[in-house]
């Protein structure tokens, strides 16, 4: 008698492509024979191949491989290299990640999470004396009105963050719990970090004592803490009084396990600078905004002029380079004397609000008043010169308005991004927008617009390379980072050759909303691309965008590629780092039309992660909110058997999608990409204070109690 | 010379084969027969063609059953097109079980069904090849493993440990798509 698992392998292939992965994992229970076919490594890895090709497992196998661990180190994230390595030392159990991942697509696929888990947050208050303080920055003052209807606009910052990148959430865990003993909490280590693939906690060493914290952000393994002393450090006038702000940044490095004995994760400070030279106070008209990469923070000032003669805010942009860490802390020196050197860069005009000139303003201070420093030369080498983070860039309103972002009275700065070479400036308006900051002239209907401007210096030159990194260092800490770029050859370049110009990148999506009401340009066109491997199909995508847009849209495109993909998908091949195995956001120099791709929804917030093609929106329409999730086909080799994912249970998806897309267009999409939602009552468990974020595990939100939820597929 | 119409098909796998009559444009939706009639004169294919693949006759009757039954359908040539019977390109559609078929599948027991799969590739017979896979898939697809062993006939020959670990290891999978399945 002939079983199945004997047929010709060529057959049994065949067969099991029509087989959804559901079925393929119970096929496993059958008897020892199937067992043995189903969980051999040949089979699961060709289904998850074919069913999954864009997985997270798959990516990191892929990545990690012997042939594509060497060009890896020039760009890769650190964080990743040490996980590739892991990957690379203890090759994935295919039969088990199989299981693992189609149980995975299982739920995200039908917006059911798989466990919610709640994680309660510290309770932040802002009297003197509170063990934890959140005093985030205030937004705009702006929010959607129509007819007799509002909805918000902008949300505040969230208490805690997910990087994308890391795979880490980083957010203050309640007193008393999680960590137990209450000594433990003495030390004011109200911040912990979470890695949510295994569950491990790691305190983070920042404490929170005697400070507002404003804003806490994760990316790319550097943890950046801005916040304000709780005292405050002089009188602006009879009713204000301005606190010193203090970044603080911390490396929080993977240790691939294989290698270490120690914990996955460490976190280690890296450097501290000062936020603004005079302070701000604590108040809901001061704001400033911020983004950070692994070597660059960039900040915006928002200021009401305090002055009777003027009534246009105070305007600043600030670039430093933190690649170099630097074990002085600011906050613990106020008069300047221990810093380990005065480092003016030439080229850099001396502004007063800078940081660095504060300190020189100070050094003068002290050579006017102590006498121990008398007499003795401060001999200032390039090493120590550099050392800590250092202004590459400032930006005051004339320069902001030379580049068209000048936002005065009525902002429309959404927020600042960062690549390795560009500052990404992201402005929003919209026609509903209403509220003490809303523009006079709106829109249209909605314009959201990225302006990209050069900052960060190409480290071309030979004689910049050759200072080592190692002769440098302040200290150990440097040598993790020293060995993955040369990251000081930017900051000798600013302060050589001056600051980066170079042309500017607009990109702005104005839905000029034609009949069929959609509200983005890029929605029409590539919405039947979805089924296209991005990287082989491009020529056939331009085709296919053309023909498509051949018929409704007169505009001249500037760039095909530009008009015609969503951005997220066109994040595949843009991203300054393609083979990024654990994804990336997408693209910040495409405008974020995203907000507005499903009229008349709003976009609040989305998770995407681009390399996994996962996408999770939240959007609302004043009264209306809905939760969606969409997971990009999986299509992986052109001319491979139709993807059986769903056939067994193709009957009842029908059911389970509660709620269709609204689009005109809903015809055109293919059966694969249309969009599940979650249930109802997954917005106040998630979307309450209007962030979320994730990868294709999971997915991260905050409920109407501060609590975080995570939600795991 | 008329050409040669009547195929003579022998398995010599085993010893003592049957000798099969098959019409020729219902040999024709073999692949392996394409190519004898390409590259032999008809006068060498008067005499018995041999071919060699473990089936059974039993199963080999019931493939040239199928052939028989369908052989005014398009057939697949070896450059992947498809030709109607006077030979004109047709567009390719995708398969689907006609009335015949179905009952002509229902019928067989898995034994028969794995022979005709492995006949079929032998022969290179894309339709019954692909019919066959999809009816054997349909066979096993949102079934539950007991449902699984039922149809197609199989003891569970793990120990009661070993089936406690497994169902373990599926529960969330299998538990989750079958509580879908009674929505």
């Amino acid at each position: 008698m002939r079983d199945f698992t004997e047929l010709p392998w060529d057959i049994f292939v065949i067969v099991i492509s029509y087989l959804s992965p559901q079925t393929c994992v119970r096929c496993r229970a059958v008897s020892r024979q199937w067992y043995s076919v189903f969980t051999s490594e040949r089979v699961s890895l060709r289904l998850l191949r074919w069913n999954f090709p864009l997985c997270r497992e798959l990516r990191l196998a892929a990545a990690a491989g012997p042939s594509s661990l060497s060009p890896l180190p020039s760009t890769a994230l650190r964080n990743h290299r040490a996980e590739l390595i892991d990957v690379a030392e203890r090759p994935f159990n295919w039969a088990a990640v199989f299981a693992e991942v189609s149980r995975r697509y299982y739920h995200l696929s039908r917006g059911r999470p798989r466990v919610v888990e709640k994680i309660d947050l510290a309770v932040s208050s802002q009297e003197s004396g509170s063990p934890f303080s959140f005093y985030g920055v205030a937004t705009w003052n702006r929010f959607l009105r129509l007819n007799d209807k509002t909805s918000s606009f902008h949300y505040p910052d969230p208490v805690w963050w997910y990087s994308q990148e890391d795979g880490l959430l980083v957010y203050p865990a309640a007193l008393g719990t999680n960590r137990g003993a209450p000594s433990d909490r003495c030390d004011g280590h109200v911040y912990l970090i979470l890695d949510p693939a295994t569950g491990q906690r790691f305190p983070v060493p920042f404490d929170v004592r005697s400070k507002h914290i404003r804003r806490v952000r994760l990316a790319q393994g550097v943890l950046i803490f801005e916040w304000a002393e709780a005292l405050p450090y002089h009188q602006l006038n009879a009713r204000e009084f301005v606190h010193r702000h203090f970044v603080t940044a911390f490396d929080v490095v993977r240790h691939p396990t294989a290698t270490t004995t120690g914990p996955t994760w460490t976190v280690e400070f890296r450097s501290e600078w000062k936020l603004h030279f005079l302070g701000l106070p604590l108040n809901r008209s001061d704001r400033f905004f911020s983004a950070h990469t692994a070597t660059h923070y960039a900040v915006y000032f928002w200021q009401p002029n305090r002055s009777l003669y003027q009534d246009d805010p105070i305007e600043q942009l600030a670039v430093w380079d933190i690649s170099s860490p630097s074990p002085y802390r600011p906050s613990e020196d106020p008069r300047g004397g221990k810093r380990p050197a005065v480092s003016r860069a030439p080229s850099l005009p001396p502004g007063l609000w800078n940081g660095q000139g504060s300190a020189a303003v100070n050094q003068a201070h002290d050579v006017a008043h102590s006498t121990a420093d008398r007499g003795r030369p401060r001999r200032i080498s390039l090493a120590t010169a550099t050392a800590g983070p250092q202004v590459i860039r400032r930006m005051d309103w004339r320069e902001l308005d030379f580049y068209g972002l000048r936002q005065r009275s009525t902002p429309q700065l959404r927020g600042l991004a960062l690549d390795d070479r560009n500052l990404y400036v992201i402005e929003e308006e919209h026609r509903w927008a209403d509220g003490q900051h809303s523009s006079l002239s709106p829109p249209r209907v909605h314009l959201v617009r990225s302006t990209g401007i050069p900052i960060i210096p190409t480290p071309s030159s030979p004689t910049q390379a050759a200072y080592p990194a190692a002769s440098r260092s302040t200290g150990d800490l440097t040598t993790g980072i020293g060995q993955l770029v040369d990251l000081k050859a930017p900051v000798l370049s600013t302060i050589i050759d001056g600051p980066v110009h170079g042309p500017i990148w607009v990109d702005t999506c104005g839905a000029d909303g034609d009949v069929h009401m959609n509200f983005c340009r890029r929605v029409s066109g590539p919405r039947k691309t979805y089924t296209s491997v991005p990287a082989s199909s491009e020529g056939s995508l331009d085709a296919a965008a053309s023909t498509e847009h051949s018929g409704n849209d007169r505009l001249p495109q500037a760039s095909s590629a530009a008009a015609t993909g969503w951005p997220w998908e066109f994040g595949d091949n843009n991203s300054a780092s393609p083979f990024s195995p654990t994804g990336s956001t997408r693209w910040p120099g495409w405008a974020p039309c995203w907000r507005h791709e499903d009229f008349p929804y709003l976009t609040v917030t989305e998770m995407v992660d681009v390399a996994a093609g996962v996408r999770v929106t939240a959007r609302h329409c004043f009264m209306l909110e809905t939760l969606s999730v969409h997971v990009r086909p999986a299509v992986s080799v052109l001319g491979a058997p139709p993807v059986a994912s769903d056939q067994d249970n193709g009957g009842d998806t029908g059911k389970k999608t509660r709620a269709k897309r609204r689009l005109s267009n809903e015809k055109e999409l293919p059966v694969r990409s249309k969009e599940v939602f979650f249930s109802d009552e997954m917005w106040s468990e998630l979307v309450a204070r209007g962030h979320i974020a994730g990868d294709e595990r999971w997915v991260v939100g905050e409920d109407e109690k501060g609590r975080v939820t995570l939600l795991r597929f | 010379m008329a050409p040669i119409q009547i195929l003579k098909l022998q398995n010599t796998f085993k010893p003592g084969g049957k000798v099969f009559e098959v019409e020729r444009a219902a040999a024709e939706h073999s692949g392996l027969v394409q190519m004898l009639l390409q590259d032999f004169d008809d006068s060498d294919l008067e005499a018995i063609i041999p071919i060699s693949v473990d089936v059974s006759d039993k199963g080999l009757a019931k493939v040239f059953e199928w052939m028989t039954h369908s052989k005014d359908l398009p057939k697949t040539t070896d450059d992947g097109s498809v030709r109607g019977p006077d030979d004109s390109a047709v567009n390719w559609k995708p398969l689907t079980f006609s009335d015949w078929d179905k009952k002509f599948f229902d019928a067989l027991d898995s034994e028969a069904l794995y022979e005709i799969l492995i006949a079929a590739n032998y022969l290179d017979i894309k339709p019954l090849y692909e019919l066959g896979c999809q009816f054997v898939a349909n066979m096993i697809r949102g079934k539950t493993t007991e449902q699984i062993r039922e149809i197609l006939n199989i003891t569970s020959d793990f120990n009661p440990e070993e089936e406690l670990r497994i169902r373990e290891q599926k529960a969330l999978v299998k538990d989750e798509s079958e509580t879908a399945e009674k929505n």
